[in-house]
């Protein structure tokens, strides 16, 4: 048989003189005659796939049925199954984009036509792809193979839920089914918590995670603009084109605007793009057409491209695990590749921020039953929505987690969900367990950024590598370093560029001249005024600033809004840390900006206080062209209830600064009031272009 | 159905071959009457088996030497070789 394989080998990959790499020929052997279960270890590109697919057809020439292959990456196999064409593999896609040739399918499965079945894990998750397609064929399975079965372990990280229905359907099959997992990141905690939920029959065969050609450098530098000016200044000497990875989606957005601005081929990839652009902005990286994608962790898992010449890491990733996984994506076939690890001032704070969100609140949850358990029938989640009033996707994120539950106190019925007769409680001593371990993995990382030896080797032991040594290449080894400078103009620049982004707010230190506000004139007092304040976009601008228009048309500010509120919010971190949030009130519109207030201090995780009240309408601040005539039209216009006034700092939050009179008058009465600090905050600044921007 | 953890092998072994598993397939390998089944653990009990070696490999090779007419050794093999559907069912 090994002769056969060895053909098989040869002929995918179209080199006569090809041999199998260590542990290849293994697995094979034991999937097909030994019909064992196997995790394997193995760095991208070493050939997990021809494992299958070999495999696949040494089964099928012995009359077993197609393989089932479950992989997130179905888009980026297209490679992979070019190469199994060539040894008369032949494998087909069911997903969510093509019922249409579901039924097409399922005959020729039936019929023995089809080598490999491809399913995505969210497949898997969904009813009725589950018993229309998956069921009727699933008979006719002979090898069940998992990718990126690191998932099954790392729940609440990779955000995967799905992985535990696999976890569960593995412990369900049979031990004379073949099963292949298979993993380029696994350390021992890994490598034991797959083994514990598939079984101890699980064989584990694993090979050095070592990449010769990557240089590692980590590079302590705390302010975003000094990071961007690095980027701004490297990125065009780095040979080849490569990834700049990011942590959220809004940095991605920011860090690719500013690289354009200075001229460099960049484009941001995250989840808020259709599919459809993300595929093609992987094709351009492949293609080289592109010089460098700024990216979240939304460039996942199995993006291959072996010549990826850098991958720098804007800000530090949660986990080795995660690290390495993109980190790994550069050198793969050439000789010569960067990794670097930028580390700043807002990372602790951004992992932090995972780690806290990682589940579902046990309130959302028990919510989310009770509405359940209330309803006469099965419930959408629009309908869910509405009967809670709570974020989309913290909904989502809720039913996804009771969903997986295993028994689940929810199912589906059709696309609606009807509480099921068990009974549950939040598994809070799971919860605490894995979030304890995401703070043991933000630790290690932390210790990376401070690791006195060989970087390489670092990751390699953290990672359980046996063969962990030094690696000779990255900048420990050698004392090369790109180091953490950059010119001072691209420093400048990057400061400018940030400022534009967020505008920052002036406390007006003096009443109107030449008159009186509710008796005051002169200085305003420095323990009755604002503080600095901030707003999230220019009036008009493209993007938010469109958002902000929509939004106070429609009398409703999009979600998109609140999370780049809160984003900016703790990348500003006012200090001392507001404790509360209030609103300025209005009279023409009085439930748009309470509303968006309440849904920021949530999202902060801060009480919400509507301390201020309208006494009197007043013309819009907008139409009073001075300061004198701006300040009378809010005389005596607001009343604070001092009863409810908190001690603590607090936010204060307004759709639209033009005058800053608003935020100036509210943010004295406040404090007169007994408020901590006033940091007022608004959506948008429509005040009159001072020449700071361009 | 969603107990998993309790399923012993001899169980999985009997549902492989006695229930449909949620499949309507007209061409597939339909699974053994009450006294088809009758006759394999009759079989079995002779060879000393039980049902859960019909897993292991050496269990599984010794079924094509069965020679009762209402059993043929590849459906039977068929019906073993149906796990992801029992996985997907339990």
């Amino acid at each position: 048989m090994k002769e056969r394989a060895l053909a098989l080998l040869r002929q995918a990959i179209g080199d006569p003189r090809a041999q199998f790499r260590p542990g290849q020929w293994e697995a094979i052997q034991a999937l097909v005659e030994g019909r064992e279960r196997l995790l394997v270890v193995e760095r991208t590109g070493w050939g997990k796939s021809l494992v299958y697919f070999i495999a696949t057809r040494l089964l099928r020439d012995r009359g077993a049925g197609c393989a089932l292959l479950i992989s997130p990456l179905l888009a980026l196999m297209r490679n992979q199954i070019a190469a199994a064409e060539r040894i008369a593999v032949r494998a087909e896609t069911v997903n969510s984009t093509n019922p249409d040739s579901w039924p097409a399918v399922e005959t020729a499965l039936k019929a023995g036509k089809i080598d490999v079945l491809l399913v995505s894990p969210e497949r898997l998750a969904n009813e009725e792809f589950m018993t229309r397609c998956l069921l009727p064929v699933a008979a006719r399975v002979g090898l069940f193979v998992v990718d990126e079965a690191h998932c099954i372990s790392d729940w609440g990280h990779d955000f995967r839920p799905d992985y535990r229905r696999i976890a569960r359907i593995l412990q369900a099959l049979p031990r004379n089914l073949p099963v292949l997992a298979t993993t380029a990141t696994a350390n021992d905690r890994v490598v034991g918590d797959v083994t514990a939920q598939l079984g101890p029959r699980l064989r584990v065969i694993r090979g050095p995670l070592l990449r010769e050609s990557l240089r590692l450098e980590n590079l302590r530098i705390p302010s975003q603009s000094a990071r961007m000016a690095w980027l701004a200044d490297r990125i065009p000497r780095f040979e080849g084109s490569g990834i700049v990875y990011t942590l959220t989606v809004r940095d991605a957005d920011n860090v690719a605007a500013w690289l354009q601005q200075c001229g460099i081929d960049a484009r941001a990839y995250h989840t808020g793009l259709e599919n459809e652009e993300r595929q093609q902005l992987e094709d351009m990286l492949l293609g080289n057409q592109v010089k460098t994608l700024v990216a979240t962790v939304a460039l996942g898992m199995g993006f291959d491209k072996p010549d990826l010449g850098f991958v720098v890491h804007f800000q530090r990733p949660g986990s080795v695990v995660h690290y390495y996984q993109q980190v790994g994506r550069a050198g793969r076939a050439i000789d010569r590749a960067y990794g670097v690890l930028m580390s700043g001032a807002e990372d602790d704070e951004i992992a932090n921020y995972f780690i806290r969100t990682a589940f579902p609140s046990a309130e959302e949850v028990a919510e989310v039953l009770r509405v359940l358990d209330a309803a006469p029938r099965p419930l959408k989640a629009a309908e869910i929505q509405r009967a809670l009033n709570i974020r989309p996707s913290k909904l989502a994120k809720a039913l996804k987690f009771l969903e997986v539950e295993s028994p689940s106190p929810i199912t589906h019925e059709g696309t609606a969900y009807v509480r099921t007769p068990v009974a549950w409680v939040m598994p809070a001593e799971r919860i605490e367990r894995i979030t304890q371990l995401r703070r043991q993995e933000q630790a290690r990382m932390r210790a990376y950024m401070e690791a006195a030896g060989c970087l390489m080797q670092f990751l390699a032991e953290e990672l359980s590598d046996p063969e962990a040594a030094p690696c000779g290449k990255c900048a420990d080894c050698t004392g090369e370093r790109l180091g953490a400078t950059y010119p001072a103009y691209l420093g400048e620049g990057a400061a400018r560029f940030l400022e534009r982004l967020s505008l920052i707010i002036e406390p007006r230190k003096l009443w109107p001249q030449m008159a009186t506000f509710e008796g005051e004139r002169g200085r305003i007092a420095a323990e009755f005024m604002a503080a600095e304040g901030r707003a999230l976009c220019k009036w008009g601008d493209a993007g938010f600033g469109d958002l902000v228009r929509d939004g106070k048309r429609e009398r409703h500010f999009a979600d998109r809004l609140v999370g780049a509120a809160a984003d900016l919010i703790q990348r500003w971190n006012p200090r001392p840390t507001p404790e509360w949030v209030t609103c300025v009130p209005s009279h023409r519109h009085p439930a748009l900006v309470p509303e968006f207030a309440r849904r920021l201090a949530a999202q902060l995780g801060l009480p919400f206080v509507g301390c201020v009240r309208k006494t009197r309408a007043t013309d819009l601040q907008k139409t009073r062209q001075n300061s004198f005539q701006q300040a009378s039209n809010l005389e005596n216009a607001f009343e604070v209830e001092e009863g409810s006034v908190q001690r603590g700092p607090v936010l204060l939050v307004d759709d639209v600064v033009d005058s800053r009179w608003t935020f100036t008058v509210l943010a004295w009465k406040l404090r007169k009031a007994g408020a901590g600090p006033v940091f007022p905050f608004a959506l948008a600044d429509s005040s009159a272009d001072d020449g700071s921007s361009e | 159905m969603t107990m998993t953890e309790g399923l012993s092998a001899d169980t999985q072994v009997v549902l492989l071959l006695c229930s449909r598993l949620g499949q309507k397939d007209e061409n597939g390998a339909k699974p053994l009457t009450a006294r088809q089944y009758g006759v394999l653990t009759r079989w079995l009990r002779e060879r000393s088996m039980r049902p859960r070696d019909l897993l292991e490999n050496t269990g599984r090779a010794r079924l094509a030497g069965i020679q009762a007419a209402e059993l043929a050794p590849e459906t039977l093999e068929q019906l073993l070789d149906r796990g992801v559907a029992l996985g997907i069912m339990t």
